[in-house]
């Protein structure tokens, strides 16, 4: 009727299902939490900001990332621009001469050298209006740019050679000044003169405080002879060859430029894509920066979970005697403990995480310069980072009540 | 009666001793106390036995080996014939959750979890699927008197219904040898007459039972009766 325990069994034990125990485990550590409402919300806290601040932080750092590559993909990684600079305070600004970019030209390590002239000017068709920046480039502007048209044509060099009054418009002016008719071969006024309209040029993501959009190209020649008078270029674009390092290009640049000003360095060759490599260095530091911040934020939140545990364990000695004596295993022990701080930590965690999408939006509503990318990498190593913590946090609390001696814990309290 | 007494002891204990302190701790040497002093003693299954003692005596300590809580600092302690002294910590609560069940004069019961819950925890030890655990632990507290306070909190019983509860948890896993440490100490006349009404129909239904008490009137209820003094068996 009553049979004894089979001791040769003691050797195999037995194995506590896992899910049960875990469902046992972390019912105590709901009970307990609920039990102490202020030290969870304490506990959690810590765990929430951490994982909020890494969210954000990483969010921010990564929507800037983002910024800057697709800048880079406006206009290629291998534009340099030049332009006139003052030397010294007191000296007056270099002009780059026609002579100085057909030297440029000529290197082997350059493919466009494409001098920019322009200004804002005002154009209309029939009643309609629209203020743009009109500028004077070459036929090869749709390869330096990498700005191909959306319908007609661009201008032919033979007709950048022979001046002629023909333009090529950005996609805003073609939807302010054409909202209903086929702009192509359309006479437009700029300014005061008239530009027949050839070519519409494809729509591209706007610059912060420049709408691209709303650029006019005409012939670098015509608009020195019609819209602007003779006058040296505001600036040159020169496009490098991809098969030259671009650090070594800029150097042959620099010093052809140098021979040719006298050894006056009165011009300036400004990288883009360096600098935009260079602002996306920053902004990876940066990043790191703010992260391990974050990382420290959620550290501090560890070891408020683990001073929890700890009192946890103290508080409930007794109770880990009971359970010794009624035939639970060190790890059994172990894995409740672990199992609460765990639970402890992913709650902190999925709170954190809904905070953190919370204040993203809200910047995002304030203002629109807030450069946000939610990485679904980002969030779940956030959480993840939580249940680290968790465990690692909760290892050595967890440990403690599990090497305690069953006697001298009922004895307790 | 149903204890077979020719079968082989289930314990036996031989030249068991156990001391505290005697180690430097700190600057401090703390004086070496022998609380257990060459107890062997032999039990064989089924039997109903009595440990008493005055305080002091070492009764608590002898029940602490037995039930696997705590070694001994010398000697042998054999169960159905394997020596206890071998056996790891896991090995041990093994011993603890298929042959022990522990009753306690302060009932031992976790507060936070209901009466039900509480007579489950050495099933959940013991790997028992959720069904069988549930239907288990309903059945002994109902057996028990306690059927209608499956979901009572610990602090929401009286004494008696806590130590019922007890029992029912020392049964859970079977309950082969049940410990019973002063269980009548914290109850009622009444109470207590009850536990130990329940325990001696344990002990007919062929449990080995071992009560620990100082009270002779209490251990009288008990077929056999161990004395021990300053941790010696003085009596058997």
């Amino acid at each position: 009727m009553l049979h004894p325990p089979d001791i040769t069994q003691v050797e195999h034990g037995q194995s506590t299902s896992l899910l049960a125990s875990i469902q046992d485990a972390a019912r105590a550590a709901r009970r307990s939490m609920v039990a102490n409402p202020v030290r969870t919300a304490l506990t959690l806290l810590g765990i929430i900001i951490g994982v909020a601040a890494v969210i954000v932080m990483l969010s921010v750092a990564e929507g800037a990332k983002r910024m800057i590559t697709k800048e880079m993909g406006v206009f290629g990684t291998n534009l340099m621009f030049l332009d006139g600079e003052s030397p010294s305070p007191q000296a007056p600004e270099g002009v780059i001469s026609a002579s100085d970019l057909r030297a440029i030209a000529r290197l082997p390590e350059v493919d466009f050298v494409e001098p920019t002239v322009g200004e804002d000017l005002v154009l209309r068709y029939g009643n309609a209006y629209h203020a743009g920046y009109v500028r004077g480039n070459s036929a090869d502007y749709p390869a330096v740019y990498h700005w191909p048209t959306a319908s007609g044509r661009f201008f032919s060099h033979d007709e950048y050679h022979r001046a002629a009054a023909v333009a090529v418009i950005g996609h805003k002016v073609r939807e302010v000044l054409f909202p209903a008719q086929d702009p192509l071969g359309e006479f437009m006024l700029i300014g005061q003169t008239p530009f027949q309209v050839v070519g519409v040029l494809k729509e591209k993501d706007n610059e912060a405080n420049f709408d691209r959009n709303s650029q006019v190209v005409v012939p670098y020649t015509t608009a020195v002879t019609r819209l602007y008078g003779p006058t040296d270029p505001d600036y040159v674009s020169i496009v490098a060859a991809e098969q030259y390092p671009l650090a070594h290009t800029e150097r042959e640049i620099n010093a052809i430029l140098l021979k040719l000003h006298g050894g006056v360095a009165d011009f300036e060759l400004d990288n883009y894509a360096a600098s935009l490599d260079s602002q996306q260095k920053i902004l990876g530091q940066l990043s790191m920066m703010l992260g391990a911040i974050a990382a420290i934020s959620l550290l501090v939140g560890g070891i408020g979970v683990m001073n929890v545990m700890l009192m946890s364990v103290r508080e409930r000695t007794r109770e880990i005697g009971i359970r010794m004596a009624t035939g639970a295993r060190q790890r059994d022990i172990m894995r409740q403990f672990l199992t609460e701080s765990v639970l402890v930590s992913l709650v902190g965690g999925v709170v954190g995480i809904l905070l953190a999408f919370a204040l993203l939006l809200l910047a995002v509503l304030i203002s629109d310069d807030v450069p946000v990318a939610i990485v679904p990498a980002v969030v779940a190593g956030a959480f993840s980072c939580a249940l680290v913590t968790g465990i690692v946090f909760g290892f050595t609390p967890a440990r403690r009540a599990a090497q305690l001696d069953p006697v001298a814990a009922l004895a307790s309290e | 009666m149903s204890a077979d007494s020719t079968a082989s002891p289930v314990i036996e204990l031989c030249g068991i001793e156990k001391c505290y302190g005697g180690e430097a701790n700190g600057t401090k040497v703390q004086p070496k106390v022998r609380v257990l002093n060459q107890v062997s003693l032999s039990i064989r299954a089924g039997e109903f036995v009595a440990i008493i003692g005055a305080s002091g005596s070492g009764k608590s300590t002898l029940m602490n080996i037995l039930g696997c809580l705590d070694r001994p600092s010398a000697g042998e302690y054999r169960f159905a014939g394997h020596d206890v002294a071998g056996f790891d910590n896991d090995q041990l609560a093994w011993l603890r959750r298929n042959a022990f069940g522990f009753i306690f004069q302060s009932y031992h019961l976790i507060p936070s979890e209901s009466a039900a819950e509480n007579v489950e925890v050495p099933a959940l030890y013991a790997g028992l699927a959720d069904d069988a655990r549930h239907a288990r632990s309903e059945a002994l507290l109902g057996r028990l008197g306690l059927g209608e306070r499956l979901d009572y909190l610990p602090k929401q019983l009286s004494g008696g219904q806590q130590q019922r509860v007890s029992i029912a948890r020392a049964l859970m896993n079977g309950g082969y040898i049940i410990l019973a440490d002063e269980p009548t100490g914290a109850l009622d006349t009444a109470s207590g007459a009850q536990v130990m009404g329940l325990l001696r129909e344990l002990a007919a239904n062929g449990h080995t039972i071992i009560l620990i008490t100082h009270d002779p009137k209490v251990a009288d209820q008990a077929e056999r009766v161990i004395e021990i003094s300053d941790g010696r068996i003085v009596r058997d």
